[in-house]
């Protein structure tokens, strides 16, 4: 039950291991691992569970186009793709909650929501990004030598 | 005249010594002589014993050290272990507490039959308010019980595994439920918003609204069965250009430390969508 939680936004760490998985040079297989961490959580949350596999790709995707482009400063890659992704997650949620029936303000989504949880998000994504790389270092030890 | 015997003499000698010393002895004058005889060989002896002392420690402390070191890292580990049940068990009396106020409660509602369930997770989603509980259809929760506390309602039951359900709170922006006020007999409507405010509405303006006001379920709309505690009204919000009046409530439930729910689950949920008319005949 331990979530990290700030106003009404909670930190994504499966968007943000997605992310630091993703950055790394001997990452194999990111888009499946998009997939089943979207549906696991989408599985668990009363939010459609189709937004959570869509929008992990999205941001698993736009993580590639930064590895190649900003290959120099993963850690500057991560905190700009958490910063989009963050946005492009809940935004996402938002319209499709909108979509339901839900009736929920935009203003108060952003500040109290939506702001909240990307600071979460780039408060955690260095430890996150140093953490995984050292696992993908584990796994593939050759390879980065 | 007889010669006196030489050997005579000797013991006569001998025994006048004797006498001598034994009398020196009991007046206390052979002592200092003693003494000074003695002092030597002790300081000798206390020489030799420390020698040997410092030999023997030095011998069979080491091996004294290392059996103390393994004896204090036994107790570490054993005082850490102690420590770990000590917190264990302050665990399980706060769990026992709650299940015994939950057994309380369903004790004193013997009408409804009750399955008893740990919240296990939280909806990932900010937007939602939602919690997880550990038994599903396997134990007989099925969609649409209504989920309790010892203190009021906590919301309905929104999904179903075989292992586990996930309970929809009344905070939820998505949730509305019809309510009445317990002292005024007045329907109305609650409905739970992104922070987790919940609120009242649709109480005509001729009623006099006041704080402290008890919310209790109505029953209607068949989603929830009648006279559940739900919360008492802390701020009313009346407008003279409004249609009705509002107020904010404070629900009984508190809904961030939900640690153990009951399900009701001998109450089903009317589908009553059939007989709502529509527009295409």
């Amino acid at each position: 039950m331990a979530r990290f939680s700030l106003l009404n936004g909670v930190a994504d760490l499966m968007m943000l291991i997605l992310i630091a998985w993703a950055l790394q040079d001997g990452s194999k297989n990111s888009w499946m691992w998009a997939i089943i961490g979207g549906l696991v959580i989408g599985f668990a949350s009363a939010v459609p569970w189709f937004i959570f596999p869509i929008c992990y790709l999205g941001i698993v995707g736009i993580t590639q186009r930064f590895k190649s482009r900003i290959w120099q400063s993963p850690i500057l890659a991560m905190m700009i793709i958490t910063a989009i992704g963050t946005i492009l997650l809940l935004v996402t949620e938002f319209i499709a909650l909108q979509i339901m029936g839900i009736n929920l303000k935009f203003s108060e989504s952003l500040t109290r929501t939506i702001l909240p949880s990307m600071l979460l998000n780039l408060l955690f994504a260095f430890p996150i990004y140093v953490l995984i790389r050292e696992i993908n270092k584990l796994i593939y030890p050759v390879k980065n030598e | 005249m007889k010669s006196v015997n030489p050997r005579n003499v000797q013991v006569i000698i001998f025994l006048l010594v004797a006498a001598g010393v034994v009398l020196l002895a009991l007046a206390g004058f052979i002592q200092p002589v003693i003494g000074t005889a003695t002092n030597p060989i002790i300081q000798l002896q206390g020489y030799f014993t420390t020698r040997v002392q410092a030999v023997t420690e030095f011998i069979t402390v080491p091996r004294d050290m290392a059996s103390l070191r393994a004896r204090n890292a036994e107790l570490e580990s054993e005082i850490s272990q102690l420590q770990s049940q000590v917190i264990q068990l302050k665990q399980q009396l706060s769990e026992a507490d709650v299940l015994y106020a939950l057994l309380d409660f369903a004790r004193q509602s013997p009408e409804n039959q009750y399955i008893a369930a740990a919240v296990i997770g939280r909806d990932p989603s900010p937007f939602m308010h939602y919690v997880i509980i550990d038994h599903g259809s396997d134990s007989g929760i099925r969609h649409g019980m209504p989920v309790v506390t010892d203190q009021g309602l906590v919301g309905r039951v929104d999904a179903v595994t075989s292992k586990a359900a996930r309970i929809q709170l009344i905070t939820d922006p998505g949730s509305i439920m019809n309510v009445k006020l317990e002292s005024l007999g007045v329907d109305g409507q609650i409905s739970g918003s992104l922070t987790g405010e919940t609120s009242l509405e649709m109480i005509p303006q001729n009623i006099d609204l006041q704080p402290g006001e008890i919310i209790l379920s109505s029953g209607l709309g068949g989603s929830y069965p009648p006279n559940l505690l739900i919360g008492q009204v802390i701020n009313v919000i009346k407008r003279e250009t409004d249609l009705f009046q509002s107020a904010v409530i404070q629900p009984v439930v508190d809904f961030s430390n939900l640690n153990a729910v009951l399900v009701i689950t001998n109450f089903r949920p009317v589908e009553i969508e059939p007989l709502i008319p529509s527009l295409i005949p």
